[in-house]
């Protein structure tokens, strides 16, 4: 495993970055997550405690 | 405003973002009167006065105090308010952010002196020599602790995608300058050192950090501060959030992959220049996912645009934004670029992101800031604002539009030849049919200058604590407060 890894650096770096963004893009827009999203964006409008 | 400016304070550091927020006007004035005075040089060889107020000493001189000065700055300044706001902790380090604060000027006055007196590596947007290198790296540990130690104590759970994008920028960027900047100085008493790499490498490095710079300095720190102060300022959460998390990860994949685009034609393999090439056609995608981002905030609340010229920029600034990281994938292009490259054409580009985006938004945060910053209740005047704001933009466009046509024309000209193989014009009549078009890039420069002194005698008004009262008074109340 580690030998095919190092001799192909190339391929491996290409698959696991194309991996991780693909996974990433799935899991954002995962179903039932909307409301949670929802709540993030509005972080810099209730930000309300000191001023 | 609930609570006194004095409980405020109290929270946040915002001792530390009023001195960057300064400095960001002082060094922003400063580097477009000397864009100016470039602008003229060229029209007018003979402002050239030798040795130290040349040409070839005060572009670069033009160029770091932009992008440096004046973005660093407006980098800083924001940076340390948001992540402050959105965490809802104080910075961590008062010490440390102080130190960045005064260790960054250090930075800018001697690398603005070196140029003066001919100090230089002669490397684009990385002219500093060593010791200033290797100053700024202290300054900018410095500044990456700051920011992480505040994330890290932070009280609210989601860290803001704001955040991420200056997260991306302040860690990429110091990836960028410690790989670029390796070099070996002569002596240890003198300011010269040579470059580690050499031949087709060096100019790689070069345009690997060149181009990031331009992509994780100019553009991912200005969207953290896009994706802040748009929905800050328009009162409404960022149109998706799905998609600015979107916009950040295939953002900084692809931008990474896009500097051999400068190195078109050259010595460098053909599929690095094709790598690069279609790197920066995929960037498409990404820069107009984030633009509709920013402009689709307003959703719902277009009639914001008409009463708030301070959105006004912000929107402007998004647009300018969509349309040169539409020209750029354009100019990549191999065969776009064989016509454009080393033209006129590549001055217009930079500006029309470097005025229209960089400038406006930081504009925009600026004038959303002074007023919190200072504990006022709004900016002196909004007209003012207004007319900053019109000055500026008829500026970007004569610019732009000049650069256009000088640059196509040049372009045109140098590769015209006759029917038996000689070339038809001569340089020096590319360069004379350059100068009208030079005229009028420098009166767009002119008003640039005269929007960005507007803006600056009304923060001065603001921050004493001035409101042009007959401009608000509607009614017999004072109106448009922005905090």
């Amino acid at each position: 495993m580690i030998d095919w890894i190092s001799q192909n650096a190339g391929l491996a770096g290409l698959l696991f970055f194309f991996l991780f963004f693909v996974l990433m893009a799935l899991w954002v827009y995962r179903p039932g997550a909307k409301k949670t999203y929802q709540d993030y964006a509005s972080i810099p409008l209730k930000e309300g405690d000191y001023d | 405003m609930t609570t006194t400016v004095a409980d405020t304070h109290q929270e946040y550091n915002y001792e530390v973002v009023r001195l960057f927020t300064i400095a960001t006007v002082f060094w922003g004035l400063a580097g477009f009167v000397v864009g100016l005075l470039i602008a003229l040089q060229l029209a007018f060889p003979d402002l050239n006065i030798e040795p130290y107020l040349n040409f070839g000493r005060l572009r670069p001189l033009h160029t770091s105090a932009v992008i440096f000065a004046f973005g660093g700055n407006a980098l800083f300044a924001t940076s340390y308010f948001v992540v402050q706001r959105t965490c809802q902790v104080r910075l961590w380090s008062d010490g440390l952010a102080f130190f960045t604060f005064w260790g960054y000027q250090l930075v800018i006055v001697m690398a603005g002196v070196g140029y003066l007196f001919g100090v230089t590596q002669g490397k684009e947007y990385a002219e500093p020599e060593w010791y200033v290198d290797i100053w700024l790296t202290i300054v900018w540990v410095a500044y990456l602790l700051v920011f992480l130690g505040t994330v890290m104590k932070r009280k609210e759970p989601h860290l803001y995608v704001a955040n991420w994008f200056y997260l991306a920028f302040i860690i990429t960027v110091a990836v960028l300058h410690l790989g670029n900047a390796l070099s070996v100085p002569v002596s240890w008493t003198g300011t010269k050192s040579y470059t580690v790499f050499s031949g087709v490498q060096s100019a790689m490095i070069q345009w690997w950090y060149g181009h990031n710079a331009v992509g994780f300095f100019l553009t991912a720190g200005f969207l953290g501060m896009m994706y802040y102060f748009v929905p800050k300022r328009a009162e409404r959460p960022v149109y998706s959030y799905r998609l600015s998390i979107l916009h950040f990860w295939s953002l900084i994949f692809i931008y990474i992959w896009a500097g051999p685009h400068h190195l078109h034609y050259t010595a460098l393999p053909d599929w690095a220049q094709t790598l690069g090439m279609t790197f920066s056609i995929m960037l498409w995608m990404p820069s107009w996912g984030g633009m509709i981002n920013g402009v689709m905030t307003l959703s719902g609340a277009w009639h914001k645009l008409r009463e708030d010229p301070v959105l006004r920029f912000m929107i402007i600034s998004l647009a300018f934004y969509g349309m040169s990281t539409f020209e750029g994938p354009l100019m990549s292009i191999k065969s776009v670029n064989s016509l454009s490259h080393y033209t006129d054409w590549t001055i217009g580009h930079v500006h029309s992101g470097a005025l229209g985006w960089v400038g406006f938004i930081s504009f925009g945060a600026l004038y959303y800031m002074v007023p919190v910053l200072w504990g006022r209740e709004k900016l002196y005047s909004m007209k003012l604002v207004n007319l900053h704001l019109w000055i500026a933009t008829i500026g970007i466009v004569l610019y732009i539009a000049a650069m256009w046509v000088s640059g196509i024309m040049q372009g045109l000209m140098w590769r015209d030849y006759d029917d038996m193989g000689f070339l038809e014009y001569s340089f020096v009549e590319s360069v004379m049919a350059m100068h009208p078009f030079y005229l009028i890039r420098a009166l767009g420069g002119a008003l640039y200058v005269i929007g960005a002194l507007i803006m600056t005698y009304n923060f001065y008004r603001t921050i004493k604590g001035d409101v042009c009262e007959e401009e608000y008074k509607t009614d017999g109340v004072l109106k448009g407060a922005v905090a």
